[in-house]
């Protein structure tokens, strides 16, 4: 059994060696004073070290140096304590690498515990330690990198127990790791934040899902930042958290930014509802995706019902087909859509909308949406609408008003322009815009036109200018134009509004006022007279350039208060101050003497006229005051009365009556022997006193002569009776003469007068005869003449003067007469002038006009009496006839018109006659028209019978033709002038008339003219109205006729300086007594009819220079000549009357 | 018009007016008659008793005559030429003794030259058959002529209502001998009745007064 038992020992060993040396461990045993005892041998394989190396103390060359010591001191440690223990150390191999090893080592005790030996292990940990080390590396790396990445980490055991916050966390929150471990790290969280963050945190540890939290953490600093809180469970293969991992990202910034983003959004969206706008997107196909609080609210519509918008009559019908239209176009393009539609309101009413589509894309450039917005124009298309008529209203007002109206551009082109405005320049807009190269406006004006009308668009301002614009007719008219700016709210110029007056008129007027403005500026300018113009309190408005330069002051100076103190001499104004102050109130003229200080420092007197300009109330309104330099006459009249007293003395001796006055008319002086005569002294006479001594009836005369020869300094001269100290009035003929400075202007009068009493008998006793004398001519409407014609001095009567409406004052001359003849008879009268010069003695007539036109008939005689010198010297006398030529004119007249009523009675008895022989050639006609037609129808158109047809016709047309005008001639009024007549054809052509008279009458008319009768002078009317009545007459005669033939024979001979015509009847014929009665008027022996005709004829002929007379014969009837005067050239028929 | 009326009806123009003349003259022509212008009274009368026209174209106004009284004297001569007047003074008296004497028409100028034509026409329709009735009653005046004095006896008294017997008492014949001559008398003068008889009797101018057949 032992053997056995010590067998299975031995193999228990054996085994035990096995498992000993098999086992991966370096396994040993060690005595208790620590030698090897027993290395297994993996020992040996490992280290290289045979186990004889090894026991004992052997082994310790195994280990690294480095770690031996600490070995050792283990060791000893062990064995002293005999506590089991381990440690790592490193042991070289078998090829010198050194691998580290755990060893463990335990002691084996027996039963008295005392420690028999040492068991132990050495173990190969070098992959482990390197893995270790590895691991201790990494996570160094590891938590490195933890702690430097810019994220705060942390972990968290599956309870939420942080127990690691990384270093970032930790300097963020300034917080040491034992501050914020476990769940003391929520004290760093925000208040505001913390209760929902731990709620989170709790509700994820419980359910496991991933935590994201916001949250603000506290940082060191103490203010307080956004972090998103992020956590991630760590679960092992069952699922179960191990533990959790975390981050906290900092999200200040983007916090801030979503927050800003949020206010904007929250603006955006305010924007969005509250524009008035109506804002819709769709997808890019169109689909409604948003549409903002306004389009609801206005279509009263929800957003889902609105994706329906095509279908739920949110488009008026009328449009809708158009919008979709358009639509599809817009998403098919991808362009911008735009279009205006109807969209039906909440409560049905449509509005108009414009509609803006714009696309949305996307990075690729596709269009993910579209955005629109709806604008309400409904009142936008009213207003256009209103705008549109309201500017056809204007444009008609435009068109209509009676001025030119245009609006340009804000740029200064030419928009439109009112209708008048083209008319007047008849041009089109488009010619008219095109004005600064056209001829619109006149040449001279354009250059300054476009100038001012450039400066006038680019400054802005309103500005006007006047030229000359070309009407249609080529006519160029002054306008004014006035441009002004149409501006926006803004200030911005819209437009410009130019309105054109014609100004023609008003320029014309201008100029005309211009001119003479110029013209009387000039002409203030040039008189050599000092002028004001003063106010009507006396203070100066104006002077004349004269004045100015005599003074050497100014325009300014003279405004002054103190000028007249200034230029006038300082006793003038003293002595004139109140009298000029009393005048000036006065609206009567005056003047005064002053002298007046020139430029050069001396005084020079001066005569100042003032002349009030008065209102039509009479009021004065100014005073226009002239000064003239009277200094030199003012030196002369000093002079002179001193030169005066000498001549007193002088004066009242010489044996003649003299006496003076005044410039102004006043009577200053009478010699003695004046003063003797009229037995006054002076102060009886002076002045105007005198006039006491005039005889009454003169004294007007003289008066008014004598004032009248003061004022324009005339030589006076005038008779009057004065009364002589013994009261008896005698005759004196009174002279004044002027005396006159070197300026011409009157300082005295000196006058004489002669006693002429005797004279004046003898003068009133021709002024007698003479007034007889034109009495009678004026009686007679005769004037005389005495005419020296070839030095042309006539003497005339007064009735020659009231002929030809003279003034007596004129003096006659032949230019004088000729200028008052009738234009038709100049040629007359110069013969007449003519004659005279040859000193032949003349008798005319001729018509003068008179300044009103009226035509007076003259008719004189000269005569001559007696040559002077050689010329002829004409007494003759002339006679105002016209009465008498107007009654013979009237006369004639009434002739005429009953010669004209006379032949057209006739003519009227005569229609009859004179429509049947106006018929006999149109029956003519007629029948031959008809044959004419039916000889040209049918298969053999007669044409030969037609054409002869047709010859007639025009004959007999002529012949009706004839007729008629004959009559016409003979209806006429007469006044024909006299003509070269052939007798036969004038007669022939009345018998034409009277053919058929005749025949009715059964009168056979016989002509029996000679051949080669003269022409003669005479007015074939009036001749025929003649023929026309005695034959009228004849056949009257005859128609009582029955027992002999009625015959009737015209006869025409040549007879001397004559030719006469005979008609002679065979009627009752007259009686020999009343032969030449029968020519008077109103004699007749018919029934009917006034008995004019022959009279009638009779003056007719007469008047042509002939005669008409009736004869009686043998057998019955009479026979009437008449002769009319053969036509001679050369107009020997007298003036034309 | 144009057509071809009687051949050669002769018209006569009588107006003193050479432009009326020439006018009518070419008219008739056309119309396809004969025409002949005279231009005075006398001048157409001594004509017409030649050779009368079928119609004469009058005016009233003519030297010498008027009108009216060529009208006259044509009735008075027995010229039964119809006539038309055409003048250029119409007056009512005038035209009513015109036409009351017998014209046609009455015309003033200028004439329709549809009317004139047609009184034209009229005229020498007139003419036509005045022409033959002239020819007729010549023949029937032969006839008459060829009856014996007692036929023309009998007849008389025949034609004046008397019975046979009555005239046998008045002539103083049988009655059969009256039968007799009535037979001849019927005729001869180929009347086909009694009536006719009676009217041939007028037409002739015989008096058929019954004065001396009544007792």
């Amino acid at each position: 059994m032992k053997k056995a038992a010590a067998a299975n020992v031995e193999s228990s060993e054996r085994n035990l060696a096995a498992i000993i040396d098999t086992i991966p461990t370096l396994a040993w045993t060690v005595l208790p004073d620590g030698s090897n005892e027993f290395l297994s041998k993996q020992w040996e394989e490992y280290t290289g070290l045979t186990v004889d190396e090894s026991h004992g103390w052997g082994w310790q060359v195994a280990f690294h140096p480095e770690d031996l010591p600490r070995v050792m001191e283990k060791w000893r440690k062990m064995l002293v304590s005999g506590e089991s223990d381990e440690i790592e150390t490193r042991l070289r191999r078998h090829d010198g690498v050194y691998r580290w090893f755990l060893i463990r080592a335990q002691a084996f005790r027996d039963d008295s515990g005392n420690i028999v030996r040492w068991y132990g292990t050495s173990t190969d940990i070098e992959d482990r330690k390197k893995a270790e080390a590895a691991l201790q590396a990494s996570e160094r790396n590891l938590a490195a990198i933890i702690n430097t990445i810019p994220t705060t980490v942390w972990t968290t055991r599956p309870d939420g127990y942080c127990d690691f916050l990384n270093q970032v966390w930790l300097d963020y929150a300034g917080m040491t790791p034992e501050q914020a471990q476990g769940w003391r790290w929520a004290e760093a969280i925000h208040p505001d934040d913390r209760k929902k963050l731990v709620e989170d945190w709790q509700a994820c540890l419980a359910s496991g899902t991933p935590v994201d939290a916001e949250a603000r953490i506290r940082r060191f600093d103490s203010s307080y930042r956004w972090f998103l809180i992020r956590g991630n469970p760590l679960r092992d293969e069952s699922g179960n958290i191990v533990k959790w991992y975390g981050t906290c990202v900092e999200i200040e910034d983007r916090k801030r930014w979503e927050q800003i983003l949020r206010a904007r959004e929250l603006s955006w969206k305010q924007i969005v509802d509250n524009i008035p706008g109506l804002v819709a997107t769709t997808g890019a196909m169109g689909e409604v995706e948003f549409l903002n609080r306004q389009t609801l609210e206005y279509f009263g519509r929800t957003n889902e019902e609105l994706k329906e918008w095509a279908l739920i009559g949110a488009v008026h019908p009328d449009d809708l087909p158009r919008l979709i239209e358009v639509r599809k176009k817009s998403i098919e393009t991808g362009r911008i859509y735009e279009v205006e539609h109807r969209c039906r309101r909440a409560d049905g009413v449509y509005r108009w909308f414009q509609v803006r589509g714009l696309p949305v894309r996307d990075a690729e450039n596709k269009i993910s949406a579209w955005y629109f917005l709806l604008t309400d124009i409904e009142d936008r298309k009213r207003a256009e609408e209103d705008l549109r008529t309201r500017e056809l209203e204007a444009r008609s007002l435009l068109d209509n008003m009676p001025g030119f109206l245009a609006r340009l551009s804000p740029d200064g082109t030419t928009e439109i322009h009112n209708r008048p405005f083209l008319q007047y320049s008849g041009k089109t807009l488009d010619e008219i815009k095109k004005w600064t190269t056209s001829d619109l406006i006149h040449p001279d004006d354009l250059v300054h036109t476009i100038e001012v009308f450039g400066n006038g668009i680019s400054s802005g301002q309103p500005f006007d200018h006047e030229g000359r614009l070309r009407r249609s007719d080529g006519i160029y008219r002054w306008f004014q134009g006035r441009a002004v700016p149409a501006r926006n709210v803004e200030g911005k110029i819209l437009h410009w509004n130019v309105l054109l007056t014609d100004i023609e008129d008003r320029k014309k007027a201008e100029e005309a006022l211009q001119s003479s403005e110029r013209n009387l500026r000039l002409m203030i300018s040039a008189i050599p007279t000092f002028i004001h113009v003063l106010s009507t309190d006396g203070s100066v408005l104006n002077v004349n350039q004269a004045v100015l330069e005599y003074t050497g002051l100014s325009l300014e100076d003279v405004r002054k208060e103190d000028y007249r103190t200034r230029i006038f001499h300082p006793e003038d104004v003293e002595r004139l101050r109140e009298e000029r102050r009393e005048a000036l109130t006065r609206a009567v003229p005056f003047d005064n003497e002053q002298r007046v200080l020139g430029k050069d420092g001396k005084y020079r007197w001066f005569l100042i006229r003032y002349n009030p300009l008065l209102d039509e109330q009479g009021r004065i309104d100014r005073w226009y005051v002239a000064a003239f330099d009277v200094e030199d006459r003012k030196k002369a009249e000093e002079a002179l009365q001193s030169s005066e007293r000498n001549l007193d003395v002088m004066i009242n001796t010489i044996p003649a009556m003299i006496h003076t006055a005044r410039p102004d008319g006043y009577l200053d002086y009478f010699n003695r022997r004046w003063l003797e005569y009229l037995g006054c002294s002076l102060v009886d006479v002076e002045g105007w006193n005198w006039t006491a001594w005039i005889h009454p009836d003169d004294v007007k005369g003289i008066v008014d002569k004598w004032r009248a020869c003061v004022a324009s300094g005339d030589i006076f001269e005038y008779e009057t009776r004065v009364r002589r100290a013994d009261g008896q009035y005698r005759w004196m003929i009174h002279r004044k003469v002027p005396l006159r400075d070197e300026h011409g202007n009157i300082v005295r009068w000196y006058g004489t007068s002669l006693d002429i009493e005797d004279r004046k008998r003898a003068e009133a006793q021709v002024e007698q005869a003479y007034l007889r004398l034109a009495e009678a001519q004026r009686l007679s409407k005769t004037g005389s003449f005495i005419t020296d014609l070839l030095v042309d001095d006539h003497n005339w009567s007064e009735e020659a003067f009231r002929i030809f409406e003279f003034d007596p004052a004129t003096k006659v001359t032949v230019q004088k007469i000729r200028d008052r003849v009738h234009p038709e008879d100049l040629p007359y009268f110069d013969s007449v002038i003519a004659s005279g010069m040859q000193g032949i003695d003349v008798d005319f007539v001729f018509r003068i006009l008179t300044s009103l036109g009226a035509v007076k008939h003259v008719h004189g005689v000269a005569h001559v009496i007696e040559q002077i010198a050689g010329r002829p010297l004409f007494i003759g006398a002339l006679q105002d006839v016209t009465e008498s030529k107007l009654a013979e004119e009237a006369l004639n007249r009434a002739r005429s018109e009953l010669a004209h009523v006379t032949r057209v009675t006739t003519l009227n008895a005569l229609t009859a006659s004179i429509a049947h022989e106006v018929n006999q050639p149109l029956s003519g006609i007629v029948s031959n028209a008809s044959a004419s037609l039916r000889f040209l129808v049918g298969d053999a158109p007669n044409v030969e019978e037609a054409r002869e047809a047709i010859l007639d016709i025009v004959r007999d047309g002529k012949r009706a033709g004839e007729i008629i005008t004959r009559i016409r001639a003979l209806t006429k009024r007469t006044a024909a002038p006299r003509e070269k007549l052939d007798l036969n054809e004038t007669i022939s052509e009345v018998l034409a008339l009277i053919g058929d008279e005749a025949k009715r009458h059964s009168v056979i008319v016989r002509t029996q003219f000679a051949n080669a009768l003269s022409p003669v002078a005479g007015d074939r009317v009036q001749l025929q109205q003649v023929v026309l009545n005695l034959v009228m007459n004849a056949i009257e005669a005859m128609s009582d006729v029955g027992d002999r033939p009625r015959e009737l024979v015209i006869t025409t001979q040549n007879v001397g300086d004559c030719v006469q015509a005979t008609v002679d009847d065979s009627g009752v014929g007259i009686a020999s007594d009343t032969v030449d009665k029968i020519f008077d008027s109103f004699y007749t022996t018919k029934t009917s009819g006034m008995g004019m005709g022959l009279s009638i004829s009779r003056s007719i002929l007469q008047s042509h220079g002939g005669r008409l007379w009736a004869v009686g014969k043998d057998a019955p009837g009479t026979m009437f000549h008449f002769t009319v005067p053969k036509y001679r050239e050369e107009g020997a028929h007298g003036p034309a009357t | 018009m144009g057509q071809l009326r009687e051949p050669e009806a002769v018209i006569a123009i009588v107006d003193d007016d050479p432009s009326v003349q020439r006018g009518l003259q070419r008219l008739i022509r056309s119309a396809g008659w004969k025409a002949e212008t005279f231009a005075s009274a006398q001048e157409f009368l001594a004509r017409s008793r030649v050779e009368s026209p079928n119609c004469v174209l009058l005016d009233l106004q003519l030297p010498g005559l008027s009108g009216l009284d060529i009208q006259k004297r044509m009735a008075e001569v027995g010229l039964e030429i119809p006539i038309v007047f055409l003048t250029g003074h119409g007056n009512i008296p005038a035209s009513v003794q015109a036409m009351k004497a017998g014209a046609v028409q009455f015309l003033t100028k200028p004439a329709d030259e549809q009317e004139l034509l047609q009184a034209i026409e009229e005229a020498v329709e007139r003419d036509r058959r005045m022409r033959q009735q002239h020819v007729e009653l010549s023949q029937l005046r032969g006839r008459y002529e060829s009856l014996t004095p007692r036929e023309q006896e009998v007849m008389q008294q025949v034609i004046s209502g008397m019975l046979n017997k009555q005239i046998a008492a008045e002539l103083n014949i049988t009655e059969d001998t009256v039968k007799f001559h009535r037979g001849h008398i019927m005729r001869k003068m180929r009347a086909d009745s009694f009536a006719d008889l009676v009217r041939m009797a007028e037409n002739l101018g015989i008096p058929s007064d019954r004065r001396s057949a009544q007792t």
